[in-house]
């Protein structure tokens, strides 16, 4: 694990690191954690199907029904609410520039 | 058909896959219970999963499992009883997650494949590699404010299918042809309304050229293509530009386009490169989905006749050509109208010639669709059983279908009322035949002294007389015998 690789996944996250010092000790600790997990590797898993969640169990389905009380027009309203900014129904965020 | 482009240095052929994004018939999201309809208000179908509230937790609906295995079924797919449902991660407004819950490594359909109908009436085979679930995002607005972009998120969570294609398209004309059997397919099962102008069908292009018979060459991505039009338009620009590239000895670059309709041209998306590294990783808040396989066999059982099943039931049962097949397979309800009207009438070809020529052309016209017009399918039969016994001449029916057209009334009615009825009364004719021969000596002589193209001259005449109504079979039957006695 370099600093390189570093920088690209904390972009990649849209994580800040506040500097060269940072940088340093968050490569350091994804350096233990890459070890940790080479550890792990060294298991034999020939022949096991990977586990996808450490529930054993599978997928419930739900009906296909719609919930008036989470949805309509005092949805809107409870959704945007937490909106830190609204208008017309919308959220309103800064400019994405394409 | 391939289409062939001639370049500088040699022919060039391009070669064509496709991403189809359709957007899963459902009441409800697929992982929510807010409502899935189009053109609500801003924001008004969101839940607080939709939204990606702290703490909510996503729920499978299964109606869009079920609409996906329906779909897969018809594609003539392998369908996966375990399936996998992984976050892919990227930033954007309009995906308030922070990541797509989609389906990767493990897909809820494997290989399949479907018959387009090429114009030249020939037929071809296009693989499909995989369908799989996924979120929709929802709608960002740009143009409402300076400094502000605008979020409506009622399409965030619902639920599509993406549909990946085998690269076998060779050109637009087989881009289209795939594009239409695939939303026929999905119209037929009630999976996806195939609305391009709405966008619960949108579709992204994956083009390369090679020299004919050559090695495949590097591909683009063509994004934002909607329309029929748009996907012929994009790959015409796409396919030269990169022969361009070749040719002046340059090197296509892997990459992620957007094709801008008003300036007829794809164009470079950088900052959709930088974040490619979308990380996916099975989704900890979802288990394995695992299908019974019973239960697949039941949907099976629910599926109805396909369209490429019923055109060739068509072309076998009724031997109709594999053009007018097509045609008439285009729309369930279409296909439905055709077969009542083949079983009233009694005579399929026929039938299907009306239907389309006909019925087709007049509604084509008016810029109307089936469910507009004023002639059942059991009465455009009705007409057809009048041709069939002879009652009627396939002249004077095209008027008799002009005012059922117009007025909805029965064929057999019409004929009544203004007296159309053929005259298949040999006597009655032969009276008429009479008359006519008698009227125009000089050209009874022209006719005997080898002139036998006036023969034409004395049916006209006799259908004259008899307002058209005299049977064209026995008109020609009789005037010969009387001419050449």
């Amino acid at each position: 694990m370099d600093s390189k690789t570093v920088i690209k996944v904390a972009n990649l996250a849209r994580l800040r690191l506040s500097g060269e010092d940072e940088i340093a000790q968050r490569t350091k600790e994804m350096s233990g954690i890459i070890s940790f997990v080479e550890q792990l590797q060294e298991v034999d898993t020939t022949g096991i199907a990977p586990l996808a969640n450490p529930n054993d169990d599978v997928q419930r389905l739900r009906d296909d029904k719609a919930d008036n009380g989470d949805t309509g027009n005092s949805g809107s309203v409870r959704v945007l609410s937490n909106a830190p900014e609204s208008n017309s129904g919308y959220f309103v965020v800064p400019k994405i520039i394409e | 058909m391939a289409l062939i482009i001639k370049g500088e240095t040699g022919e060039w052929e391009v070669v064509i896959g496709m991403e189809v994004h359709a957007q899963i018939i459902a009441n409800t999201k697929l992982f929510s219970n807010a409502k899935a309809e189009f053109g609500a208000a801003p924001n008004e179908q969101v839940s607080f999963v939709d939204a990606a509230m702290p703490g909510m937790l996503p729920v499978l609906n299964y109606k869009c499992v079920e609409q996906a295995v329906r779909t897969g079924l018809g594609l003539n797919a392998q369908i996966n009883e375990l399936s996998v449902f992984e976050r892919k991660n990227y930033f954007y407004p309009d995906l308030p997650q922070g990541y797509q819950i989609s389906q990767f490594e493990h897909p809820i359909v494997g290989k399949g494949v479907i018959e387009i109908d090429l114009p030249d009436g020939t037929v071809k085979e296009i693989g499909i590699t995989r369908l799989h679930m996924e979120q929709d995002a929802g709608k960002s607005i740009h143009d409402q404010h300076p400094t502000k972009s605008y979020v409506d998120l009622n399409r965030s969570g619902c639920a599509l299918m993406e549909i990946v294609s085998e690269p076998d398209i060779r050109g637009p004309e087989e881009a289209v042809a795939y594009l239409s059997k695939l939303r026929m397919i999905m119209r037929y099962l009630e999976t996806c309304d195939g609305n391009m102008d709405e966008g619960s069908m949108r579709a992204d292009v994956n083009i390369s050229v090679r020299k004919v018979g050559g090695p495949l060459g590097t591909r683009a991505e063509i994004k934002n293509v909607n329309s029929l039009k748009a996907v012929t338009q994009a790959i015409h620009y796409e396919a030269e530009r990169q022969i361009d590239i070749l040719e002046e000895g340059g090197e296509v670059v892997q990459e992620t386009r957007l094709w801008d309709p008003e300036k007829q041209e794809t164009r470079s998306m950088r900052s959709k490169e930088e974040a490619h590294d979308y990380r996916y990783f099975p989704d900890p808040d979802l288990l394995p989905v695992q299908l019974q396989s019973k239960w697949v066999t039941e949907i099976k059982e629910t599926l109805p006749e396909l369209p490429d099943q019923k055109k060739h039931r068509f072309m076998n049962e009724y031997g109709l050509s594999l053009y007018d097949s097509s045609v008439l397979i285009a729309e369930r309800k279409r296909a439905e109208y055709f077969e009542t009207v083949a079983e009233t009438g009694g005579d399929a070809k026929l039938s299907a010639n009306w239907v389309i020529n006909e019925l087709l052309g007049a509604l084509n016209k008016d810029g109307q669709d089936l469910e507009a017009a004023k002639v059942s399918a059991k009465q455009l039969g009705g007409l057809i059983a009048l041709i069939k016994d002879d009652t009627i001449s396939g002249k004077i029916a095209k008027d008799v279908f002009a005012e059922m057209y117009a007025s909805g009334k029965n064929a057999a009615d019409i004929v009544e009322e203004k007296g159309l009825k053929q005259v298949t009364d040999t006597g009655a004719i032969e009276v008429i035949i009479d008359k006519v021969i008698a009227a125009n000596p000089d050209n009874l002589a022209k006719y005997k002294g080898g002139k036998e193209q006036l023969f034409g001259f004395f049916v006209g005449q006799v259908m004259k007389e008899t307002g058209g109504k005299a049977n064209p079979g026995i008109v020609n039957q009789i005037l010969k015998k009387k001419l050449n006695s």
